[in-house]
């Protein structure tokens, strides 16, 4: 049977189903093939979660024996060469690239904050391996999860601070926080999913930070910020805000509550943020900060957990801000009850999700 | 030729956009300009994106191509490259939902 890269998921799903063991094969190349494409996180997602799939089977990335973490260097290549040249895996003592080792060390902070707190052995639940591609492209001003491992540009270009994308714990465990969401609720990148997407990204970007410094939580904004000095001063303090939405920088248009909710299209007009995934964030953002800070003490170990089960155990694809908020009051009450169910209940409520 | 690149997305959700004119450019690198534009086919119905994955609207004399950094075809990656290069560009900040 020949396989063309552009077959649907589900002529895939089929293959590896039902084919013998070169149609088997074949779908598992027409998947690798698409994944570094435009379906990749579609298709792979998918198939992860309907087929039980392992993403090492489908050798989108040189996976190592007994490796949690590697670090690779793009060289300054672009997506054809991802991910570029290993430079230091599990147990390598640091290397002289400053990039390579704070990839590295997040990483790891981020893989331990999720196995400690909430018991979960990496992205995927099952130990999947971490990695990490730095110097992705010239001056790239980004960082970003490709739906099987994390790509660091070196920024220093109009936007960011050179070398701002490894330095920032906040901001790798942001990333990677998506691959959670990828292998658990696989919220849409779009209007309200999407902008629930980015929200749990900054929610646990923000604790992975609170639990490397052992803060507990309060209004010191600084604990609140994500991204805090990736940005070149000129622009502004911080990429986002979860205390004060729309304050972080010189373009943030964050709303804090739902009377400010920015109605943008999803119509692949960049300008437009895939809906305004990066703006309505905002909302379900300060709504965790008003629960945890009402509620004080280590935000990871109460809020953070009704946001970890809502994420992982309730939430699907297409939720939208009113089916977060039901969710995570409904855990709070499962979980906690009492003052922790009114803290979350109180949030939801004040950013105007909830009457 | 005129040039038009909208850089949006990334982790702050914000867009750039850049312009160029090969007007603007003297001959040697106006030649190099024209031929790298010439080579940009028109290409749409981008689909959802990775979270935090750059996506890019350009614009070669009114015909558009969008595309996301995992699927930026390597012409279109050499013409956007050129145009960050030059200092005769124009830019402009964009944050989400803002017009031109």
């Amino acid at each position: 049977m020949a396989v063309c890269f552009i077959a649907p998921p589900d002529l895939l799903a089929y293959a590896i189903d039902e084919g013998d063991a070169a149609e088997r094969a074949a779908a598992l190349r027409a998947i690798a093939a698409s994944a570094a494409l435009r379906a990749q996180r579609q298709v792979v997602g998918a198939l992860m979660r309907t087929l039980d799939v392992d993403v090492g089977a489908l050798r989108l990335v040189p996976q190592l024996e007994e490796s949690r973490r590697t670090v690779y260097d793009a060289e300054h290549g672009g997506r054809l060469e991802l991910p570029g040249r290993l430079v230091r895996a599990e147990h390598d003592p640091p290397v002289a690239d400053a990039a390579v080792n704070e990839a590295f060390d997040a990483a790891g902070t981020t893989y331990a904050f999720y196995r400690d707190v909430y018991g979960r052995d990496s992205i995927d639940g099952a130990g999947m391996e971490l990695v990490s591609s730095v110097h992705y492209g010239v001056r790239y001003e980004n960082a970003f999860w490709n739906g099987v491992q994390m790509v660091y540009g070196d920024g220093g270009d109009q936007l960011f601070v050179e070398g701002a994308f490894t330095r920032a714990l906040d901001v790798i465990a942001h990333e990677l926080t998506h691959g959670v969401t990828q292998y658990t609720a696989g919220l849409q990148y779009s209007l309200q999913p999407g902008a629930l997407n980015e929200s749990f990204s900054d929610v646990f970007g923000v604790l992975v930070k609170q639990y490397a410094a052992g803060a507990v939580a309060d209004s010191d904004e600084a604990k609140w910020l994500v991204g805090a000095g990736a940005l070149m001063p000129r622009w502004g303090r911080a990429l986002r805000s979860l205390k004060a939405p729309g304050t972080a920088w010189e373009g943030d248009r964050q709303p804090a509550t739902m009377d400010g909710y920015v109605d943008l299209p999803d119509d692949n007009d960049p300008r437009n943020d895939n809906g305004g995934v990066h703006v309505n964030s905002g909302i379900p953002n300060h709504a965790f900060y008003l629960a945890a800070t009402a509620l004080g003490g280590y935000a990871w170990e109460r809020v953070g957990r009704v946001w970890y089960v809502t994420l992982t155990d309730r939430l699907g694809p297409s939720a939208q801000f009113a089916d977060a908020a039901a969710a995570t009051v409904d855990v709070a009450r499962e979980l906690f009850g009492g003052d922790v169910e009114r803290a979350v209940t109180d949030a939801w409520t004040r950013v105007g999700v909830l009457a | 030729m005129n040039v038009e690149i909208v850089r949006g997305g990334g982790i702050a959700g914000v867009a750039v956009c850049s312009r160029l004119a090969s007007d603007a450019l003297p001959a040697p690198a106006c030649r190099t300009f024209e031929r790298l534009a010439a080579a940009v086919e028109p290409a749409g119905g981008l689909a959802a994106p990775h979270p935090d994955e750059t996506t890019y609207r350009v614009t070669v004399d009114g015909v558009t191509a969008t595309h996301t950094e995992t699927t930026l075809p390597p012409p279109v990656r050499a013409l956007i490259d050129f145009v960050s290069a030059r200092p005769e560009r124009r830019e402009a900040l964009l944050p989400p939902g803002l017009g031109l």
